[in-house]
């Protein structure tokens, strides 16, 4: 049917139909950045790192080669061995084991974390945005004053009020990471929806929350995940802070963030305690942060070269 | 070519301006569209001109209801289009439809052609797949696009085949008006041809009526059957295509007009131009009584007093224009 029809048609416009490379789909925006993302070196290196690391984490159960509570007072801070990678802690656990499994927590944490704070934020800011006028001015507003309580004492309550509990640590890290996020969804939003392809659905009487889910979100997902890699060590770190607190990950559980702070206070006899989890953290922070260097690059089409 | 399809009442525009610190002094209106009447029958296109800023943008757009008018009705096969709200004005936009000047900006970088197609469909209609597939397809077909454009992204094509798109999506709902703004001013000239005949098939074809905005006399001559001219938010004259251009009657148009060039070079160098001097006026800051006074050759003090209204010239032709009133007066 369509042959009949486009032999009928004549232009320089269909002759460049068939120019294009690609004959069987379409590369989306989304492919295209990641081929940009794998020309940077770096940002390869640094997601292949992550991805090597969510394996262990989730492996780790079965690869750790002692049990992460197992003590041995004998082996008080003991140097790294072939029995022992990393060493032994202050109570004799075998330090690459409770690194691994310090990293499952930190990791889970860290992801999940981010995911709840992008879950808010992009919500909330793209309906801020989206609506404008009063409804924007209230609810930037609350955003504000949530920004100007301290984020610990919102822990605090929350961790006092509902109990301490792994998960609700997710919760309460998230839902003090999703005001900057609100904040950078409504300000991409508010530049979107003056576009056309914008006007052009609300004329054909697309549905607001259509226009919000299928064509704001979308185009605003790039500074998103950029932000999210950089919130994921954010959280890391409050994660680190919470624990050491004493109202994040309860001993014998560990997370990075303990494990650096016992590593501290032996790290005058023995300082290997101290370097392995640090090293892990400090790497993980450094492949999150080129990675989304690389993602920012790779999905901004100004910057794209090719 | 009787039935009145869509009509607008003095139709006006106005953009709050902010000025002085914390909104303390007087606000200001930016006067984009000011009393505008136009009407528009069944199968008729409708041509636009005027120069950049004259408002016929905001007209196109405060009629589809993207900006808020400020005053006036339009109304839509005798329903009035600006009382609607929420769901019903949702519904009621299926009757009208828009093609946007920037094809590389109307269609979402992140959707297929076939996703761009079917979004109006699924905001009004409860289609099956093999219903909605075969409409997609048909509104493809009517553009002269293959069936495997479907599957490619807006990027993946040139500017005329976006337009294309554009096209085919505000066609898809089949709706019975049409507001084209500056669909081909973004195109290279020889797209904008391919554009125009699409347009004016489809229309033909459809019988559809069409409010054709552009810059362009050459364009709006083409493809229109009655031509608006605008300057600062007001309509100056309003006309029949070829009686418009053979004896234009309103100053300003009889400008526009002898701006054309004439592509017969024998011709184009005994063209007589009409030179509009100076610049157009804030539409901050209109100047009294008629608008085009401070540029016109034939002002005199009344027109720097008193605005003249849209008259009666002739069948079918209105004119704003006291001199032109007097010419036809002393007839």
């Amino acid at each position: 049917m369509s042959n009949t029809l486009t032999t009928t048609m004549t232009g320089t416009d269909l002759s460049m139909d068939t120019n294009l490379k690609d004959e069987t789909g379409g590369v989306s925006l989304w492919k295209d950045a990641f081929r940009r993302l794998l020309k940077n070196k770096m940002a390869v290196i640094g997601g292949t790192f992550l991805l090597l690391e969510i394996l262990l984490a989730i492996a780790t159960p079965w690869i750790a080669p002692y049990d992460f509570e197992a003590q041995n007072l004998e082996l008080w801070v003991e140097a790294p061995s072939a029995l022992h990678w990393f060493g032994t802690d202050t109570l004799g656990r075998d330090l690459f084991t409770r690194v691994l499994y310090g990293g499952r927590i930190s990791l889970m944490v860290g992801i999940l974390a981010s995911l709840v704070s992008v879950a808010i934020g992009v919500t909330y800011g793209a309906i801020s945005g989206y609506l404008g006028g009063r409804v924007d001015s209230l609810m930037m507003r609350i955003v504000d004053v949530l920004y100007a309580l301290p984020f610990i004492f919102l822990v605090i309550i929350l961790m006092v009020y509902f109990g301490r509990n792994i998960y609700l640590l997710f919760v309460a890290l998230g839902m003090t990471q999703w005001l900057t996020m609100a904040r950078i969804v409504r300000g991409q939003v508010i530049s979107l929806k003056e576009k056309e392809f914008v006007q052009a659905a609300t004329s054909m009487g697309v549905r607001k929350s259509t226009i919000i889910f299928k064509h704001l979100i979308p185009n605003c997902l790039g500074p998103v995940i950029v932000f999210m890699t950089l919130t994921v060590p954010t959280v890391i770190l409050e994660e680190a802070f919470l624990s050491f607190l004493g109202l994040g990950v309860q001993a014998p559980m560990a997370s990075w963030g303990t494990l650096i702070s016992n590593g501290v206070e032996v790290m005058e006899i023995r300082s290997t305690v101290l370097l392995f989890p640090a090293m892990a953290l400090g790497l993980t922070l450094f492949s999150l942060n080129f990675l989304g260097d690389g993602l920012r690059d790779a999905l901004d089409p100004k910057g794209a070269k090719d | 070519m009787s039935t009145t399809v869509l009509s607008v009442q003095n139709l006006k525009v106005h953009y709050p301006v902010r000025k002085g610190f914390l909104n303390f002094s007087e606000r200001k209106f930016l006067k984009a569209v000011d009393g505008v009447t136009i009407e528009l029958a069944k199968g008729e296109t409708l041509g636009l001109v005027g120069e950049s800023g004259c408002g016929k943008s905001s007209l196109g757009r405060a009629i589809i209801r993207l900006n808020k008018p400020t005053a006036g009705h339009v109304q839509i096969n005798g329903v009035d289009f600006l009382a609607l709200k929420g769901e019903k004005l949702r519904r009621a936009r299926t009757d009208i439809q828009m093609i946007f000047q920037d094809p590389y900006g109307s269609l979402d970088p992140r959707m297929t052609v076939h996703e761009i197609l079917s979004e109006p469909l699924q905001a009004h209609l409860k289609l099956s797949r093999k219903e909605m597939d075969l409409r997609i397809r048909q509104a493809l077909a009517r553009v002269s696009l293959r069936d495997r454009a479907l599957k490619k992204y807006p990027h993946e094509f040139s500017g005329g085949q976006r337009q294309r798109i554009a096209i085919a999506r505000a066609l898809v709902l089949e709706p019975k008006i049409l507001i084209a703004d500056e669909p081909v001013s973004s195109l290279d000239v020889s797209v904008q041809a391919e554009i125009l005949n699409l347009l004016k098939e489809i229309k033909d074809d459809l019988g559809l009526s069409m409010i054709f905005i552009a810059h362009n006399l050459s364009v709006v001559k083409y493809i229109s059957d009655r031509i608006a001219v605008m300057y600062l938010g007001k309509i100056v004259e309003i006309g029949d295509r070829q009686s418009l251009y053979q004896s234009p009657q309103h100053p300003y148009t009889q400008a526009l007009v002898s701006a054309v060039p004439i592509p017969d070079p024998k011709l184009e160098r005994t063209r007589q131009r009409i030179a509009v001097t100076g610049e157009l006026p804030s539409p901050m800051n209109p100047p009294k009584g008629c608008a085009f006074n401070t540029r016109c050759p034939l002002a005199v003090d009344r027109c720097r007093e008193q605005a003249p209204a849209l008259e009666t010239f002739s069948d079918g032709r209105w004119v704003s224009c006291f001199e032109v009133e007097k010419k036809k007066a002393a007839n």
